[in-house]
């Protein structure tokens, strides 16, 4: 442990992290977000593309207990493959979850999306191989 | 419903109302459990359906998976991303450089490594095949003392007593019997372990043999030189019965450089030109331009004949092949300084020390062929020395490091007897061989992957081999057990390796020198420096002299290692032992190889069992009839019929080492007799074949020069025109291939990369005698001109990515559909196994899972799957992708990178990036400098079947071949 040996600890929320140093066992979090195995999902390509983590996983920063917010099916991906531009910002603000543009956020979207030549998948080979 | 369902019915007329019933629909369906009055199918099924339909929205309870963090971090290690790490691989004596990638922890891909000499970015199908052994299920996993389970401290214990020099003296009776030596560490190790026990003797042997090599070359220039060849500064090459591009050499630089100078991008260029001479047809013998069918035997004659041609006063010579002799010297002679002779390892040492004085006399040296000083020796006759100890009791104690002598040793010595006459027999080895069954102790061997050490490439250079993973047994190495054997200071193999290596480094930062070596995978300023021998041409004189040419009359039979099992160490290997041999196209069997003559003459067809009897001994195989083979000659791949071997290997094929003694360990007289019965033989050249259509185009060099548009001439394609639109590719990137034919050597590397890259599996031999292979890519292997010499030319062939893809159209699901990019795209999860794709495939590249062929997986064995690619289940279609997850890697490595292009050579198929001979490239066809682009614009290209209009993406361009004007 680096922070959690000063950051709350004494924290029972945090007596899991304890165990796992103590044990070697690693903490077992609950998968949330589980994507089916026929499914190749790559977060690098999304978080540096300008994808924020609300557009996917909601105010994810301002829940307690994760839960799933978005359907994350098929549907969900491709309508925004097909059109990304409303959820395309630029990439210093993809965790500030809250964030509002001064602006048409879509306008923002297509200019990023043009300037960088942004061009997620549509076929089927881009998510299923 | 499902067998299971049917079952439950029956049951359920017996057990109405059974707390298991109600059971089983509580837990598969929350909902309408309850009700079970009066069972009939129909009520049932109203059930069932129900709660079927319920089963959907009571979804909300599904079960909870957990995501396991590491508790400890791994520096650099970022889940779902590969790690690569090189390392290096030996067989038979030499080292190939490779870089592996591993998956969390685990090795799944080898790779060559770009910056070792002997790889140049390539690796062998051994190489591929070789991390699947790692995963065997068969491997050794414990120690063994006469036949149980014992523990290494129970090894340690025993050998502290046993090796105690106040025991066993200075080792009079102790003798180590080891596989072919070229690690550095391991010979320090060996160096301290000999001189603790100065009596014993050393003993080391392979039973693919370089002795007559060495012998060759020490006849000639009286000392141990090996020979180093240099194709790619060679005009004219005569091979004197050496496959140096298929199974007699390990050193796949020589395809690398063979190639290099055998593509031509337009008939201004030059290429080389190649004679053979060779019994069996080998993959050298198909890229011949002129080839000698005839007895092994009778190639000292041939060159002798040459020699004197070339006015070297050798023992007069004649035989029926005195023009093509004469044209041959005289070619030889044009190339002086840029031709080469070499011999093969079933050559005696007499032809080899021949072919140096040819190269001699050609100014040859130093150019296309140099020399390095070797410690090397010839190992037959240390080892019929060790049977004879063994045989009269001298041997107290014998350690066998790796190998396999009780199955491999010529057969008169009777290895696996004598061996019963030690005492104490130690044998280390990776499986529990025939070996390993007679000896003591059992040590199980950690594979290369898993453990620390060194190894030399034939021209010296230095690589350190770096574990991947933790040994899966806690398996040691050679050096390992040795270190403990005699006392050597370092005990595991880290130590021995890094504190053999650092001390050299003194002079320098040892620590970095250290960690570049690993890194780089090679250790600069290690190759052996050439030395200049002087011939001594009166000694070949007297050797050739020496030697009389063999008894002629009769059968002559010939050993050949296999292109599956090598010497027989690969048996377990799956994915090898289904690899098609590359001129046969065999799986999974050996067989007694005839001419078509030779076959009419005896009355023998193929599968017909024959007793074949030589060496005092007979055995039974099958015939295969193979166009090619010398009149009068058998040939027969060592390898087989491993008694003692896992589930894999067991009793695959038939052990041709019973036939092989001391006295003629590579060529031998034989019979062969009739037994009657047939055997049936695996064999994938009938699958796919295309009806006499021009797949395969080529022309002499000649033709070409004088018609550069040949290709066109072979094949008319008609104007092409579709009803309907075609889709616009001008955009973005368009993914093609282009395949060399002339580059080509049909060496199977490329099949067993994708088989490891894309989880290919294996289906057995009853299913490829069905056709259900499931090779991606294979190699169709096709002959042209007479049936007893015909000309061989091999294709490389996978899904042409077709841009009117007729495997599209036809899917009544949309499991296969066309990218922007180019891709043929194949999406496992829709399909439902209707297999019309297939049946409108015209190059029948689709690979249909008819059974499940990962049914029974042990777990160890799902380590090698590649994460990246599905794992396909049974009724799924699959073909190759251009590697799509390698495409997409580099796409979205180059859209992390600040959304860059990508360059030409970034992205690389797996066919493409292991291939020796360079003869596969993959690229942007849109981009006009790509290396596809450019080979593409040659006007040897062509595309199979064109005229379907289907648009393939994968060109390819004609063969040419080089044949001398003087013997058309």
């Amino acid at each position: 442990m680096n922070c959690h040996a000063q950051v709350k600890k004494d924290s029972p929320l945090l007596q899991p992290i304890r165990d796992a140093v103590a044990t070697g066992k690693p903490v077992p979090w609950v998968h949330i977000h589980i994507m089916p195995g026929y499914v190749y999902f790559n977060h690098a390509a999304h978080v540096n593309s300008g994808v924020s983590c609300v557009t996917c996983h909601g105010r994810i920063d301002q829940m307690v207990r994760v839960r799933q917010a978005k359907p994350l099916n098929m549907a969900f991906c491709v309508d925004c493959h097909r059109n990304p531009a409303p959820n395309i910002r630029p990439v210093q603000f993809v965790t500030q979850l809250g964030w509002k543009p001064d602006g048409d956020p879509a306008a923002i979207g297509r200019e990023l999306v043009a300037r960088n030549h942004l061009q997620p998948p549509t076929n089927c080979s881009g998510c299923h191989r | 419903m499902s067998e299971t369902g049917r079952q439950y019915w029956r049951s359920l007329q017996e057990r109405a109302n059974s707390p298991d019933v109600e059971r089983w629909l509580q837990n598969e369906f929350p909902e309408g459990a309850t009700e079970l009055d009066a069972p009939s199918r129909r009520s049932l099924l109203k059930l069932m359906g129900a709660s079927l339909g319920l089963a959907g929205l009571t979804a909300c309870s599904r079960p909870v998976e957990k995501i396991l963090p590491l508790s400890k971090g791994v520096e650099d290690y970022i889940p779902g991303n590969p790690m690569y790490y090189a390392s290096v691989i030996s067989l038979g004596g030499t080292a190939t450089g490779l870089v592996v990638e591993t998956h969390d922890g685990r090795p799944t891909k080898i790779e060559g490594n770009p910056g070792h000499p002997a790889s140049g970015g390539a690796c062998s199908a051994f190489a591929q095949a070789s991390v699947l052994g790692l995963y065997d299920p068969d491997r050794s996993k414990t120690v063994l003392r006469n036949g149980s389970p014992a523990s290494w401290d129970d090894f340690a214990r025993f050998a502290a007593g046993h090796f105690d020099p106040a025991r066993i003296g200075a080792g009079e009776r102790l003798r180590f019997l080891s596989l072919r030596v070229n690690s550095p560490s391991l010979e320090a190790v060996r160096a301290h372990a000999l001189a603790r026990f100065p009596k014993a003797r050393w003993i080391e042997y392979e039973p693919i043999s370089e002795d007559e090599i060495l012998a060759g070359a020490a006849i000639a220039f009286a000392k141990p030189v090996r020979p180093h060849y240099h194709f790619d500064k060679a005009d004219v090459v005569f091979s004197l019965d050496a496959d140096f591009l298929g199974l007699d050499s390990n050193n796949i630089a020589y395809i690398r450089d063979f190639s290099k100078r055998r593509r031509i991008s337009s008939p201004k260029d030059t290429m080389n030109r190649l004679y053979m001479a060779e019994s069996r047809l080998s993959i050298t013998g198909a890229m011949a331009d002129h080839r000698l069918r005839m007895k092994t035997g009778a190639i000292r004659d041939l060159a002798l004949e040459v020699a004197r041609n070339l006015n070297l006063d050798v023992p007069a010579a004649s035989g029926p092949n005195a023009k093509w002799a004469a044209a041959l010297a005289r070619d030889l002679a044009r190339s002086r300084g840029r031709s080469l002779v070499l011999a093969g390892p079933r050559q005696p040492a007499a032809v080899h020390a021949l072919a140096h004085w040819i190269n001699h006399a050609l100014a040859n040296e130093g150019a296309t062929v140099t020399y390095t000083e070797t410690g090397a020796a010839p190992e037959l006759p240390a080892l019929k020395q060790l049977a004879q100890e063994l045989r009269s009791g001298q041997v107290e104690t014998l350690v066998i490091l790796g190998g396999n002598p009780a199955y491999d040793a010529p057969a008169d010595l009777r290895f696996d007897a004598v061996m019963k006459n030690a005492p104490v027999t130690i044998h280390l080895g990776l499986d529990p061989n025939e070996t390993a069954g007679l000896a003591q102790w059992h040590l199980p061997e950690a594979h290369y992957l898993e453990s620390w050490g060194d190894a030399r490439a034939l021209d010296g250079t230095v690589s350190i081999q770096q574990p991947m993973i933790r040994p899966l047994y806690g398996g040691k190495t050679a050096a390992e057990v040795l270190a403990l054997i005699g006392g050597y200071k370092d005990r595991n193999g880290y130590d021995i390796v890094r504190n053999y290596w650092l001390p050299r480094w003194s002079a320098g930062d040892a620590e970095k020198a250290w960690r570049r070596a690993l890194y780089d995978g090679v250790i600069p300023d290690t190759a052996y420096a050439p030395v200049e021998p002087a011939l001594d041409a009166k000694r070949v004189a007297a050797a050739l002299a020496g030697t009389a040419p063999p008894a002629s009359e009769g059968l002559e039979l010939t050993f050949y290692p296999s292109a599956a099992t090598w010497d027989g160490r690969f048996a377990d290997n799956g994915w090898l032992q289904e690899a098609p041999d590359p001129i046969t196209k065999l799986t999974w069997d050996n067989a007694a190889l005839v001419s078509p003559a030779t076959a009419r003459r005896l009355g023998l067809e193929t599968e017909d069992i024959v007793a074949i009897a030589a060496g005092g001994a007979e055995i039974e195989m099958p015939v295969w009839v193979q166009p090619g083979q010398a009149d009068d000659t058998i040939a027969v791949a060592l390898g087989y019929g491993r008694r003692r071997a896992g589930r894999v290997g067991r009793n695959v094929g038939h052990d041709s080492y019973l036939l092989r003694t001391s006295a003629a360990p590579y060529v031998t007289g034989a019979a062969i007799n009739r037994t009657g019965r047939k055997y049936k033989l695996a064999n994938t050249q009938h699958h796919f074949v295309m009806e006499g259509r021009p797949l395969v185009r080529e022309a002499t060099l000649e033709e070409y020069r004088k018609d550069p548009d040949f290709v066109d001439k072979i094949a008319e394609t008609p104007k092409l025109f579709s009803i309907f639109g075609q889709h616009d590719y001008s955009k973005g990137y368009q993914w093609g291939m282009a395949i060399d034919l002339n580059a080509c050597v049909g060496c199977n590397a490329c099949v067993l990369a994708c088989q490891a890259e894309n989880n290919v599996p294996i289906v057995g031999k009853d299913q490829v005698t069905r056709g259900r292979e499931m090779h991606w890519l294979r190699l169709d292997r096709y002959f042209t001109g007479p049936e007893d010499d015909p000309q061989t030319v091999t294709q490389p062939v996978a899904c042409q990515q077709c841009e009117n893809a007729p495997c599209e159209t036809v899917c009544p699901v949309a499991a296969t559909s066309h990218s922007p990019e180019g891709l043929n795209d194949m999406v496992y999860n829709r399909c439902v196994g209707t297999r019309y794709c297939s049946n409108n495939c015209p190059y029948k590249v689709r690979r249909f899972n008819f059974l499940d062929w990962h049914k029974g997986l042990q777990e160890v064995e799902k380590m090698v799957f590649n994460p990246d690619v599905t794992v396909r289940m049974r009724g799924v279609m699959e073909k190759c992708t251009y590697c799509v997850q390698r495409i997409q890697e580099k796409k979205i490595q180059a859209s992390v990178e600040g959304h860059r292009e990508l360059r030409d050579g970034e992205i690389v198929p797996a066919c493409q990036q292991t291939c020796p001979a360079d003869a596969i490239v993959f690229g942007n066809i849109n981009d006009p400098n790509s290396r596809v682009s450019q080979l593409k614009k040659q006007t040897r290209r062509y595309e199979m079947l064109a005229q379907l209009n289907v648009k393939p993406r994968t060109s390819y361009l004609a063969k040419v071949r080089n044949p001398n004007p003087e013997l058309a």
